[in-house]
This record gives C-alpha cells, structure tokens and sequence, in this order.
C-alpha cells in the first residue's frame, strides 16, 4: 500500500503538484479508482442483466460503510489473527510460532492480574454507574423550575473525559496536595494515598469514572420522559404509590435503555486504558493494581514490542467481551421489558434453547 | 454518458498504475537536491535546538534538504511502527539503551572515534561489535546544589571535581535537612534507584550482559539508601510528596539543598538563576549511568539518501558548527561529544562548573547493551516499586531483591 500512495506522490511531484497537497491527493486518486471500479463492476453487471437497478443502487450506496470497514476494520483485525501466530518486534521478520502466543497467555501471571483489575472495574463501575445515572435522571425528570439547569450542571463533567479527566483526578486524589485529602482533612479523617496505595488505587479509579454519568443520565432521561403518562394516570387510580409506580412502570418501561447503558457499559469497561495509562504513567500503579487488560495489551505492543503476543491478548479480550455480552444477553430475558415481546415467552424461549 | 464514465475510470486506472510502476521520487535528486528525512525527539526548546542544527546543516551543505520529523511523545513507538509500516525516517536519534532493539533497522556505518574525547561516547553507536548508529549528544548527569544552604547548615560544599561518596553525602543530606511541617527543607531530592545502584558501584547487569546482578550487597545498599531518604523524618521528599512537583523549583526556592539526577535539561534554568548561589557538583559515587544519542541510518533507505545521511551524520557528530549549538543559554540539548566544542559549552554558566558535566562524560559509567531491555527492566522495576518502600510498598529489600534477581535472570536467558 505505502508503494501505490509513495508511487502517486512520485506521479503529483512530476506533475509539480504542491508537496503539502500530494499525500491526500494521493488518497483522493486511490478512493477515486476503487470507487470507480465499484461503480464499473456494478454497471457492467447491470448491462449484463444479472442485477436489478435496485440492488445496484443498494451496493453503490453501501460501498462507502463496505470499503471502511474492509480497510480500517476487517483488514486490520484479519492481520492482527494471524500475527497472533507470530513472533514479531516491528523490525525483524515475524516468525511463525503457532499457538506458542496463546500457551504463554495461559500461564502469564501479569495477565491474570489484569484479567482481575478489569473484571473488578466493569463489575463494580458499571452498576454504580448505572445505579447513580438512573438515579439522577429520576431527578431531574421531576418537573420543577429551574430543573434545566441542574440537568446543565450534571452533565457539564462528561465535557471533561479521557486524558483531561484523569489529569484532573491525578490532583483530585493527591494524597499531600488533593481536593479529597484536603476535605477529608477538615473533619480530622488522615485521607489514604489513593493512588499510591494498592488497595486504594482501584477505589479511586471507580470513583473516577462516577464523574461521567452525565452522559448515560440525558440517556435515562429520554427514556423516562417516552414513558406513556396514562400508565401513571391508571396505577394511581388502582392505588398505587410512588414506590410501586417506579418498580411496576418505570424501571420496566425504561429497562431496555438500562440493558444499553449496561451492555455498551461493560464492553467499554472492559476496554479501560485511558485512565490506567495516564495515572500510572503506563506503569500499571502499586503492586500492578490498575494493569488494565488493554493497557498490558498496549505494553506488550508498544513497550516491550511483543506485536504477536499483544494480538493473541486482542483476541483473548474480543472473546471475553463477546462471551460477557452473551450473557447479559441471555440474562436480559429476565429482565428487560419489551411492548412486543412477552417476557415469559423469551424467558421459555431462553430455557428451551 | 456511461460509456463516457466507464472510460474516465480506465484513464484513471491506467494513470495510477502508470505511477505506481514507475520510479519513486523519494529522495531523488531534484534539481540536483537530495532530500532526507530526520527523526528526533524532545521538548520545544529541544526540537528548536535541532532545527537550528539542521539549518546549519543545509546551509553548509545546499544540495541537501533535511526534513524533520519532530515526534514530541513516545518517541521509539512510533519509530518502531514507522519503520513496520515501511515509512523509516532516513536519519533517526536513537539513545545507547535503545539501540540493541533497533539495531536491525540501521545500516552498519563507519564510525570516527578519534572525534570522540570520551570513551563511553565512543561506544556509544556499537551492538554486537559493530557500528549502528553515530553518536553526537551526551546526556551525563551530576549534582546541582544550594550553597547558602550549605552555608546555614555549616557543612562544607563539596568538591567540584572530586565525587563525594556515598556515605559523605548521606550524612550531608541529614545535616542539610531542617524544618518540619510545609516550611521543611530536605537534604536532597528524591534518590532514583537505577542511579543511585550505579553510584553505590552496582549495576543491573555482568559487563558481559549474561547476568542480572541488581540483588548484589550494592544493589541492596543502593535499595535501602533510597527507602531511608523517604522514611518519616528522612532526608527526602517521599514519592507522594515530590508527585508532580518541579525538584528544580524546588532547589532554586530553597526547599531541597542538593538534586541529584541533574541532567542537561536544566542548564539552561540554572543558567537563568543568580548562579554565585548554586554549584554543579560531581554525583557521589561512581555517578549515575549517561545516556548518549546517536543518529542511525535506515536500511531501506537508497543510495543517494544513504550518501547524504553520512554527510548529515557526521556534520552533526564532529564539527564545531553543529556541536556548538547543542547547549545554549536557551535550551541545552546535552553535552557536545568533541572536544572542540567544550569551552563554548563551558561559556553558557561559567559560574556554576559545567565542567562537571564534561568529566561525567569522560568518567560515565556504561551499562552493557542488552536485547528485551525495557520488558526486563520495566517487570523489575514494577515489582520494586510495588513491594519496597522505594514505591507503595513495605517490604525488605534485602529479601526483595535477590528473588526480582532471580526473575530477571529468567527474562534475561530467554531473550538471549
């Protein structure tokens, strides 16, 4: 590839094109040619009479998402499967080691602690978050004046996320200098070193991620307010109080966006790097204690320069992730509530399968 | 119209393959001008510093054009991933630590070691017993301290050519350091264990690289130095105090009385202070281990380039033109590695003994250059900080020690 786009940029110097302009007039010639060649094959085929308009016109539209993802997505994950066979540093030649990269996963004992880390994070932040965004929103979809701009304030944080968040909390939870020692300090409570302490260092970094409910709670919010005003209306005609109103009606009305926020939740909890890389400084902090999985990926790759081994652990985690989301989705017949679907009948559906 | 169509898409076609199969003009000679590629690192200051040795580069040599390539983060992963994807800088700075993982990127080149005044500099580009890269920064490390702390303290300034040893600075720290509360003042600066090791004359490594030898009595003497420096009433800020804080600052406002761990990076501040105050002093011991960088030439790259990366190459490694403006009064990249050079480096502070930082070249203790350096180092380091007190932990560096020895060793034979 970097022959074509150095051979067009060789093309556009002769054409004493400017320097700045050729490497993405290179790319603007190469997405040129394979769309052309799309739009050729398509039209050929349509001459041919072997497709309909319709379907050409399904294929010409659908190229763009096709070519991205063969380009920037499928290509990419195939090579990283088969680097996984390899041994590779970047520089000399990879050499093929067949499942030599997945034996040592198995007996690698940094791994297993950041399994551990990043199984706790998800399964601690991700109902926490839940919990507290689900909460807020409940709040902020009672109808009081001034209620806009509290809904400004709590969501105003999630402006602030990845590296600025985590620069922030570096501060935030600094055992000499931080905001929390320093509060803690005013009731005579001596604050722990958070960060510097094993035991704390996770506690910090769950709280942490609390600062971006914001997000999921405008989420929450939108679902609370499509809730049907008649079913409130009908409850409490029956009787009911706000108590079983939020447990019969809401939390089952609003259950398919809590089984979202869970879900994207916890791949995205199982993805956590930003906030291990930057407080540690890729270190992986006390006694490896935030060794996030995608960070000991990433120093496998880019620190100790182990390309076949960091792509055995990508692996590794797309199949933790995939078999996490099964079960959440295997357990969501338990819980969550659709108009159209009973949930008795997925549950049967769920047992029977 | 389709037709029309189908045929701007067969020109199109035919153009770009056209291009594809005929000659790059990478590097080429345009107008009889051979342009490279040059990949370094550093802060602002530091990258304006090369950017000027470039434009003294190209003005001594005009039919040469030097591209920099200024990468300002994680410098050897996107080398590294530069040279994977086939896109290698032709010229690239590599550091001595580095170069064993880089070796296999690099032409072998021809090295004039005559130029160098220092011996460690001149095996500075070598893996293997041969030649990889050219050297032309050092990067050596020695003291700075407060001489009115001194002063107030009575204890006497040390030596500005004489190393104290470590024990005689262990003993000056705790004179030095008084106070209690945010108005203490500390001895020194927080000790870095891989320098403090060199300076209690271990080392992480046998000279021939086969052996890990960090729990060795010195490496535990260096441990246990570096954990009673942090210790409640110790003589150094422990690693929560000094999180985030400027040690530099931290001298020049009084607070701590000797910084050790002093690189080139901060000639340039001392320079800007009332410099009959503070004094650049030999490290205690045997010092702590010098970085030196060098400048390697890719293996792809053609043989114009090649040619011109050796003229580039050994401009910026011998000649008073490029080696003078490695220090200045704004910026100091390191020190010049010609002797040449050496009064103009020594004319930036002259009252604060730059020549310390000269002989530190000249004395600088080498590490042996080893293959999985950084995974090694980084599990060793790791495991350290998170079991001794020289991190979050508790425990005895004496039984600490000898067991991460033990670990390194086995890292170490498998990557050899």
């Amino acid at each position: 590839m970097s022959g074509i786009v150095d051979g067009l940029s060789g093309f556009l110097e002769r054409l004493h094109v400017d320097e700045g302009l050729r490497p993405i007039l290179s790319l603007v010639i190469i997405l040129a040619i394979v769309f052309g060649l799309i739009g050729a094959g398509l039209w050929g085929a349509l001459r041919a009479r072997w497709i309909s308009r319709n379907t050409a016109a399904f294929w010409l539209f659908v190229s763009p998402w096709i070519v991205g993802f063969v380009i920037f997505t499928g290509g990419p994950m195939v090579y990283s499967l088969v680097l996984s066979f390899m041994d590779w540093d970047l520089i000399d030649p990879a050499k093929f080691t067949g499942l030599a990269n997945y034996k040592e996963a198995l007996s690698d004992p940094k791994l297993g602690q950041a399994i551990k880390v990043t199984l706790t994070y998800a399964v601690v932040s991700v109902p926490l978050q839940t919990l507290l965004s689900l909460g807020v929103a409940l709040l902020m979809n009672v109808r009081v004046r001034g209620v806009n701009v509290f809904r400004t304030i709590w969501y105003l944080p999630s402006l602030v996320t990845g590296v600025a968040q985590a620069v922030l909390f570096i501060w935030v939870f600094h055992p000499s200098y931080g905001l929390v020692n320093g509060l803690l300090r005013l009731f005579g409570v001596d604050g722990p070193k958070w960060l510097f302490d094993a035991g704390w260092a996770l506690p910090a970094v769950i709280l942490m991620s609390l600062w971006t409910v914001g997000g999921n709670m405008i989420i929450y919010l939108a679902g609370l307010q499509d809730v049907p005003k008649n079913l409130y209306e009908a409850a409490e005609i029956d009787g009911a109080g706000r108590w079983h109103s939020l447990w019969h009606i809401t939390l089952p009305q609003v259950s398919p966006v809590i089984f979202f926020n869970v879900v994207t939740g916890l791949i995205g909890a199982m993805q956590t790097f930003t906030q291990g890389y930057v407080v540690t400084h890729n270190g992986g902090g006390p006694s490896d204690s935030l060794l996030f999985y995608v960070l000991y990926l990433y120093q496998n790759a880019f620190s100790f320069f182990q390309m076949g081994y960091a792509s055995a652990l990508a692996w590794i985690l797309f199949a933790m992730i995939m078999v996490l989301t099964a079960l959440v989705f295997r357990g969501s017949a338990f819980w969550v509530y659709y108009e159209s679907q009973r949930p008795k009948e997925r549950r049967r559906r769920v047992h029977v399968s | 119209m389709h037709r029309k169509a189908l045929a701007a898409v067969t020109a199109a076609s035919f153009l770009a393959l056209a291009a594809c199969s005929s000659e790059s003009g990478d590097g080429a000679a345009s107008a009889g001008t051979t342009t490279i590629s040059y990949a370094f690192w550093g802060t602002t200051d530091e990258a304006a510093t090369m950017k000027a040795m470039i434009a003294a580069f190209e003005k001594a040599n005009p039919t040469i054009k030097v591209e920099p390539n200024w990468i300002q983060s994680d410098y050897e992963q996107k080398l590294q991933t530069s040279i994977a994807g086939g896109g290698a800088p032709t010229v690239a700075e590599i550091s001595d630590t580095s170069l064993p993982s880089f070796a296999n990127a690099f032409q072998k080149v021809e090295v004039d070691k005559s130029v160098y005044y220092s011996p460690a500099v001149q095996r500075a580009g070598t893996f293997g017993g041969a030649d990889y890269a050219v050297p032309f920064v050092a990067k050596s490390k020695v003291m700075a301290i407060s001489k009115d702390a001194f002063d107030k303290a009575g204890v006497a300034v040390p030596s500005g050519a004489t190393p104290m040893t470590t024990a005689d600075f262990v003993a000056a720290a705790k004179k030095l350091t008084s106070g209690s509360g945010p108005k203490k003042v500390y001895g020194s600066a927080p000790l870095w264990y891989d320098g403090w090791l060199i300076a209690e004359g271990g080392s992480y490594y046998s000279a021939d690289g086969k052996q890990c030898t960090m729990g060795n009595p010195d490496g535990i003497r260096a441990a246990q130095t570096v954990v009673d420096a942090v210790k409640t009433g110790g003589f150094a800020p422990n690693q929560a105090d000094a999180q985030g804080q400027d040690m530099f600052q931290w001298l020049a406002d009084g607070k701590v009385a000797m910084l050790p761990d002093f690189g080139p990076w901060n000639i340039a501040k001392i320079a800007a202070l009332d410099t009959s105050k503070f004094l650049i002093v030999p490290l205690p011991g045997k010092g702590e281990p010098m970085e030196v960088d060098s400048l390697g030439i890719a293996k792809d790259a053609n043989e114009a380039e090649t040619a011109a990366a050796k003229t580039f190459t050994k401009f910026m490694s011998s000649t008073p033109d490029a080696q003078n403006l490695l220090a200045t009064t704004k910026s100091a990249l390191g020190i010049p590695v010609i002797q040449g050079s050496l009064d103009a480096f020594k004319s930036i502070a002259p009252k604060v003994n730059l020549q310390a930082f000269i002989d530190a070249v000249k004395n600088a203790v080498t590490t042996p250059a080893v293959k999985d350096k950084v995974r090694i180092e980084s599990a060793f380091s790791g495991d350290l900080n998170s079991r001794t007190a020289i991190g979050s932990g508790t425990e005895d560096p004496a039984v600490v020690l000898p067991q991460l020895q033990a670990e390194c060793q086995k890292l170490l034979d498998a990557a050899q």
